[in-house]
């Protein structure tokens, strides 16, 4: 059977996504350089939007037609409540980039308006562009979130699996709820984190336990049938078992990446404003909690003394902030670029990963099918799992072994630093105004400790072998006195 | 259907949960090296430890152990019973051993010359100085052997006998799945991101090369704290395992660029303070000690140390087992370590 369908497609779409991101974030860069960004950006806007949205719609049609070509293959997959929600996972990724692009908008509008007198239009852009996102969005959601239309899964086609799956899980969840709390009650680091982790890899086992079962009750029953691989093989579940092992190439961090660095920006973007006005609004209170004797003393007048030190030091509020914000902006935008080509190549990771597990996943179950068959008991799940493992172990490591994989892990390990030093440049250009050590200036500090304490050792080795010589030459004189 | 195994196997596991809960929490601190010690010197954040001996030590020569920087030594001495210091302690050794101590980002700028030529100089010649000898035992513990094998080329007028143990020498080879990684890897990037480079983020690393352990390793938990002492030495081991250093990031750098990408050690092309390390310099004994099964230091990483040096006095010690197996392990205790403690008799 083809099982490259769900997960080719997957990630078919997410590369789509991820390029169209790049594409408009280049283009509002572009305008943000030529000046061009308030004319031009609600064009930019709307060619993202159309395409998102067409993606989605293809992604999910997509999904749909395979689902009724290889008649029932995902036709288990559409439980609404425990298992994958087709619908779901796409309005989340357009949810999250949507709000991303808005802020940047944003940004970029906030970046316009300093220089507002050149273009007369800067000011009502941004309006603009809210309502046709409106118009545009809410039809798009709606089409979306319609079971008829959007899900390719239909659930009723099996009952049965579904129940399987809802009922394993609601045991699964109520079996090692009580477990997880008692470690927060262990004392030692290590028995905590031990027994934390045993916890959390139960959800492992447990993935495998309720894709195994269906599968070993046909083949006890000698009701298997190649065909039988399809109509109970869950790509979704396989999908999120393989993603509880490697954690680290979860889609959903990706997600979060976005999210944080989404709320990160809208943190920066107001820090250089608010944060020295806030400060000042908020000086006669400060200071009246922090000296009660003042508020014995002339209120009114106190209150003067803090409005004329507020409109002194309003100015210079106003002097850095609009510098820092367009090179934010430019810093900001380099960055999500990456951040979108990371997403892209981690999704060819992630592609290689499920695609070797669901193959390895069919040989395994197709290995175990011959072993009934020769009245091997496979009745212990938990054998069976070890056994899965060690296969799955092997064909894992002849992956990562391959030069595809290693040179694709190594690129995706380099932009994911550069975009921390991405990241560290644009914390720095927030925090350069304050009077912090910056860690570039930390850095040149040790750099300078450590060539001090280099020379030091060297003066006192060479001051260890004068000494050497001394003593040598004094206990000779001595020997040749004697 | 499957709804009477589910309630069954669950039914079960329950039970040993709350067993094994109970061994738990009945546990104290979980401890690793215990074995007595006192710190001889220090110099920066490096410290130098010698064992402490109950009564006077039969070998002349003492030795020194000179462990990895990435993880600790602690794994020479993970519990009393699986301690391979203790072993070398009880045939007569006089043991000393070095702390790399945590590197932070302060330490950045630490290079292999600064490792080689300032901190295990510093350290071999206190043991001379202590020990009134000339020359001492030098023991290097993988990337701690590497050092100890530039080290001994470098100055070989004060090692007595050169023992590495599962000590990557040959990075050419295509077997080991780091080996193969490492040719794709930004190591530049990764310096300069970090400086100190992250314990943790190496451990992720290793914990890849057998990408489904973990899933087994807590899988089996279950059924392992049953009982105390299997429990104990999983926990300790953990302990262990979680226990793993910053590491000073030029060193890193020179070190895997160099080796890793460039194989220059044995190209006899690696320079480490201005001087070209040459290993035909290495004319004392050497033992190396290989894993057959070691994932982390392939055999083929290992073995060919020998062909490369100069010394006509050197043996190659086959180990059936793991990387950390050489140390842990029963047959460890039993056949390696008095392995060793014969062959350096043999030449005390």
């Amino acid at each position: 059977m083809d099982t490259k369908n769900f997960f080719a497609a997957w990630q078919e779409t997410q590369t789509k996504l991820m390029n169209n991101w790049t594409e408009s974030a280049r283009k509002m860069q572009d305008a943000v350089r030529n000046g061009s960004a308030a004319e031009q950006g609600v064009n930019i806007y709307q060619e993202w939007l159309n395409n998102q949205t067409e993606i989605t719609k293809t992604a999910t049609e997509h999904a749909s037609k395979n689902a009724s070509e290889l008649g029932g293959l995902f036709s288990q997959n559409g439980a609404t409540k425990n298992g994958f929600d087709f619908t779901t996972y796409y309005n989340e990724w357009m949810n999250n980039q949507r709000e991303l692009m808005n802020k940047t908008v944003s940004q970029m509008q906030d970046a316009s308006k300093n220089f507002g007198f050149a273009m007369p239009n800067a000011q009502d852009w941004f309006t603009r562009m809210q309502e046709m996102q409106q118009n545009m969005w809410n039809p798009a959601t709606n089409w979306m979130n319609n079971p008829m239309m959007s899900n390719p899964f239909n659930m009723q086609q099996n009952p049965m699996m579904t129940n399987w799956m809802n009922q394993s899980q609601e045991w699964m969840k109520n079996f090692m709820a009580p477990w997880q709390q008692l470690g927060e009650k262990l004392n030692d680091k290590t028995m905590k984190e031990a027994w934390e982790n045993m916890t959390n890899m139960s959800q492992t086992w447990m993935n495998f336990y309720q894709q195994w079962q269906p599968m070993f009750k046909h083949m006890t029953e000698n009701t298997w049938t190649p065909e039988s691989f399809k109509s109970i093989f869950n790509p979704e579940q396989f999908r999120t078992m393989f993603d509880s092992q490697f954690n680290w190439s979860s889609p959903v961090h990706v997600k979060e990446l976005f999210q944080q660095y989404s709320n990160w920006m809208e943190t920066a973007q107001g820090y250089s404003r608010n944060m020295m006005e806030q400060m000042m609004a908020k000086m006669p209170e400060n200071a009246r909690q922090l000296m009660p004797f003042l508020a014995y003393g002339n209120g009114a007048e106190n209150n003067s003394v803090f409005a004329a030190y507020q409109r002194a030091m309003n100015p210079l509020v106003r002097l850095y902030a609009p510098g820092k914000e367009s090179e934010m902006n430019e810093l900001f935008n380099a960055m999500m670029e990456k951040l979108a080509t990371y997403g892209k190549k981690l999704t060819e990771l992630q592609y290689h990963l499920y695609t070797n597990g669901a193959q390895t996943w069919e040989q395994f179950v197709n290995e175990a099918q011959e072993q009934i068959k020769k009245g091997v008991d496979l009745s212990n799940t938990q054998q069976v799992f070890q056994q899965w493992t060690a296969k799955n172990e092997e064909a894992m490591i002849a992956l990562f072994r391959s030069d595809a994989y290693s040179k694709l892990q190594g690129e995706l390990l380099d932009l994911g630093l550069e975009i921390r030093q991405q990241q560290e440049k644009m914390v720095t250009v927030v925090l350069s105004p304050l009077p912090i050590v910056m860690r570039s200036e930390a850095d040149e500090l040790h750099q300078t400790i450590y060539d001090l304490k280099k020379r030091l050792r060297a003066l006192e080795k060479q001051a260890g072998a004068t000494e050497e010589v001394k003593e040598t030459k004094s206990s000779k004189k001595k020997a040749a006195t004697v | 259907m499957a709804g009477e195994n589910i309630i069954k196997e669950m039914t079960d596991a329950g039970t040993k949960i709350v067993t094994g809960y109970d061994n738990l929490v009945r546990i104290g601190d979980v401890e690793v090296a215990t074995t007595p010690k006192e710190l001889v010197f220090q110099q920066d954040k490096v410290k130098l430890y010698r064992y402490t001996r109950e009564t006077k030590a039969t070998y002349k020569t003492p030795v020194l152990i000179s462990y990895a920087l990435v993880n600790r030594h602690d794994m020479l001495d993970i519990q009393p019973d699986r301690s391979f210091v203790r072993n070398l302690l009880g045939m007569g050794m006089d043991v000393y051993i070095i702390d790399w101590g945590y590197p932070t980002r302060a330490d950045k700028h630490l290079t292999m010359d600064d490792y080689v030529n300032w901190f295990l100089d510093e350290m071999v010649d206190f043991v001379r100085r202590n020990n009134g000898v000339e020359k001492v035992n030098l023991m290097g513990i993988c990337q701690g052997g590497t050092l100890s094998t530039i080290y001994s080329a470098l100055h070989p007028e004060k090692i007595a006998n050169l023992v590495t143990l599962v000590t990557p020498i040959d990075f050419s080879t295509p077997d080991g799945l780091l080996f193969r990684w490492a040719k794709d890897i930004n190591f530049d990037r990764i310096v300069d991101s970090y400086g100190a480079v992250p314990g943790e983020f190496l451990n992720n690393g290793f914990a890849m090369l057998k990408p489904m352990m973990r899933v087994n390793k807590y899988a089996s938990l279950v059924d392992m704290m049953q009982d105390k002492d299997k429990l104990m030495n999983f926990l300790r081991m953990e302990k262990w395992i979680n226990d793993s250093p910053d590491q000073a990031g030029e060193c890193f750098r020179q070190f895997m660029k160099d080796l890793y990408q460039e194989n220059k050690l044995v190209k006899g092309t690696l320079e480490i303070g201005g001087q070209q390390v040459n290993l035909k310099k290495i004319t004392m004994p050497v033992l190396n000690i290989y894993a057959t099964e070691d994932h982390l230091v392939p055999p083929t990483a290992t073995i060919p140390l020998n062909d490369h040096i100069g010394s006509k006095d050197h043996e190659l010690y086959k180990f059936s087992g793991g990387h950390i197996g050489v140390f842990v392990g029963g047959k460890s205790q039993k056949e390696l370590a008095p392995a060793v403690g014969k062959w350096l008799k043999a030449r005390d």
